[in-house]
């Protein structure tokens, strides 16, 4: 009797950490998908729409707006450079002193929930800018959150 | 107690211990396999952040080349040399939108793998397309 009950805590055990090993396996294939889009969006930005940077994202779809027009801000915004995932830019916000931009991208949210469509999860990222004239020259991941309920 | 309840019960005792003992040893093997797993994805994890912070560390230093696509061919030149822990194998892929794509994957458990993108124009390694 003690042999079957701790054979099945045992088998229990190493199911709980098959189920761990997949989820891991998720978080991490997220955050490589949202750090590739993070890569591009600002790549795309400090070569061909440096005005952006100190622009919050509410912005880049405003009149009079000179490095960018409206259908290619609207294309940054909803995550046509997120090649695989159309990775959303929910946030960028500019710092007071000009030095660092905070950057929010969400994965798309698959209707049923989770993979294989998209967990919807968003990364959190802290640009840093800097030279003359200003581009951003680091990127650096601040966190993996989850999906906007 | 006949003697033919006796071997039955003997029977049924044997079985279920046999079979206990079988549950017993597959488990201890998936925890096994799951410590592997686990030290496979700190592995690879740990070879990401090295060369994460390789890249940051030449961002620093300013534009590697004027065209963004021979930064890409320095930056993953660059990366090739980098030193790794044995155990994880680097994938070094030139994409065609001036970026490079490093993959690192463990031998032992080829499901623990990271894609990174990294675009010098991100870092301002290199000032036109």
């Amino acid at each position: 009797m003690g042999l079957l009950l701790s054979s099945l805590s045992l088998q229990a055990t190493s199911l709980q950490s098959q189920l761990r090993f997949r989820s891991q396996l998720q978080a991490r294939s997220d955050q490589d998908q949202l750090n590739q889009a993070a890569q591009r969006l600002v790549g795309e930005i400090n070569l061909h729409h440096p005005c952006l940077l100190h622009l919050p994202v509410q912005d880049w779809t405003r009149d009079g707006i000179d490095c960018i027009d409206l259908n290619r801000a609207t294309w940054l915004i909803q995550g046509g450079h997120g090649s695989p995932a159309d990775v959303r830019t929910l946030a960028w916000q500019p710092d007071a002193n000009g030095q660092k931009v905070m950057l929010l991208l969400a994965l798309p949210k698959a209707p049923g929930g989770t993979a294989p469509g998209g967990t919807g999860r968003r990364g959190l990222f802290a640009i840093g800018l800097g030279g003359d004239p200003v581009r951003a020259w680091s990127i650096a991941e601040q966190g993996l959150l989850g999906a906007e309920s | 107690m006949t003697i033919v309840e006796v071997t039955l019960a003997a029977l049924i005792l044997m079985g279920s211990a046999s079979a206990s003992a079988q549950i017993w040893a597959s488990s201890m093997a998936g925890i096994h396999n799951a410590q592997q797993r686990q030290l496979a994805l700190n592995r690879i994890d740990g070879e990401l952040i090295l060369l994460q912070n390789h890249w940051q560390q030449l961002a620093q230093l300013g534009p590697l080349a004027q065209s963004c696509r021979a930064a890409s061919e320095q930056l993953l030149d660059d990366l090739q040399r980098t030193p790794l822990r044995s155990g994880v194998d680097l994938q070094l892929t030139l994409l065609t939108d001036e970026a490079g794509l490093v993959s690192l994957q463990d031998h032992n458990v080829p499901q623990a793998r990271r894609d990174q993108l990294v675009k010098p124009a991100a870092l301002h390694l290199c000032e036109e397309a």
